[in-house]
């Protein structure tokens, strides 16, 4: 057994793990929105945890802050002191933010901003952003992944087709993952991702009271959507549709933390 | 959703003053421990007392939520 040999198959299995767990993920659950975005709001203490883990390893930990070491030397153990303080500070906010998040059934960072600072403007404008600026994120992640595939293959897995195994596999997991909502009326094939991007954007614009009607009205379920029709403000569902372009990335995220 | 008491808080700010507010006092190389320079072993330290630190204030919490529920 060479080492290239070793590492391949330590790369195969972990991918192999990784996929099967990323597709099984949604079978046999009612799929709905709730569910495919935030998982019903139900990760338990060893998933969350596990993702954290995922979050924190990205590219960056392994690439760009040995690379930062390496080029700047001693300074770079800031690295170890902002990750840790992030978390500290985390955990006088983050159960606020669920809290809210529970009460309110919000369920992307714009819900919150939009119920929180009671401004569509401002929802509009950080979902916006977050898509602009999660493209160079995921492209940067990406390259990343393809190099330290690539160096840790010993060169026999070429960069462009780990990047092009990662993007299908992490469009796939997303799809499955969201090829429950058939059950929501949505058709059984979805042909493209773009289109089912629309598809799940009237998805939302159906089923999602908007935040302004519920913030009127508390008594009001999520779901009930033809009474929210007459409110129809054009500036949420333009901020919905931003919203589940995010979605998918995020969901991409989370998925891709699998086999990071 | 209530605001965390001032000793959760305060706790919370010993892992800020361990590894952001005393950094001239263990900027230095030696005494080495376990083969790593004196802040680097700093650091990880910190990383395993912030968690201690977050233990105790997530207790102080705790206890404060269970007696306002009885």
């Amino acid at each position: 057994m060479t080492p290239s040999v070793v590492a391949m198959s330590v790369i195969f299995f972990i991918v192999l793990v990784g996929s099967v767990v990323g597709f099984c993920a949604g079978a046999g659950r009612k799929m709905d929105l709730e569910e495919w975005s935030i998982a019903g709001r139900s990760f338990g203490l060893l998933f969350m945890w596990l993702l954290m883990a995922g979050e924190i390893y990205t590219t960056f930990a392994f690439l760009g802050a040995s690379g930062w070491a390496y080029s700047r030397g001693g300074p770079a153990l800031y690295i170890m002191a902002y990750i840790t303080l992030g978390y500290v500070i985390s955990f006088y906010i983050l159960p606020y933010i669920w809290e809210l998040g529970r009460r309110h059934g919000l369920q992307t960072q714009s819900d919150f901003f939009e119920k929180r600072y009671r401004s569509k403007g401002l929802a509009l404008l950080v979902s916006f952003f977050g898509v602009i600026f999660v493209i160079p994120y995921l492209q940067i992640q990406l390259t990343g992944l393809g190099i330290i595939v690539q160096v840790a293959s010993f060169d026999q897995i070429p960069r462009n087709a780990s990047m092009l195994i990662a993007v299908s596999l992490v469009a796939l997991f997303v799809f499955f993952g969201g090829m429950g909502q058939r059950h929501q009326g949505l058709p059984d094939d979805p042909c493209s991702a773009f289109d089912w991007h629309l598809r799940s954007a009237a998805l939302l614009r159906r089923r999602q009271p908007t935040l302004s009607h519920a913030c009127g009205n508390p008594s009001h379920a999520p779901g009930d959507a033809r009474r929210n029709k007459d409110n129809g403000a054009r500036l949420v569902h333009l901020h919905r549709h931003f919203e589940c372009v995010r979605l998918l990335h995020v969901a991409a995220y989370v998925r891709r933390g699998l086999y990071r | 959703m209530r605001r965390p008491s001032a000793l959760a808080v305060a706790i919370g700010l010993i892992p800020f003053v361990g590894m952001c507010l005393s950094v001239p006092w263990w900027d230095r190389i030696t005494p080495m421990v376990f083969g790593l320079p004196f802040n680097l072993f700093w650091l990880i330290l910190w990383i395993v007392l912030s968690s201690g630190c977050m233990a105790l204030a997530n207790r102080v919490e705790e206890r404060r939520k269970r007696g306002s529920a009885l």
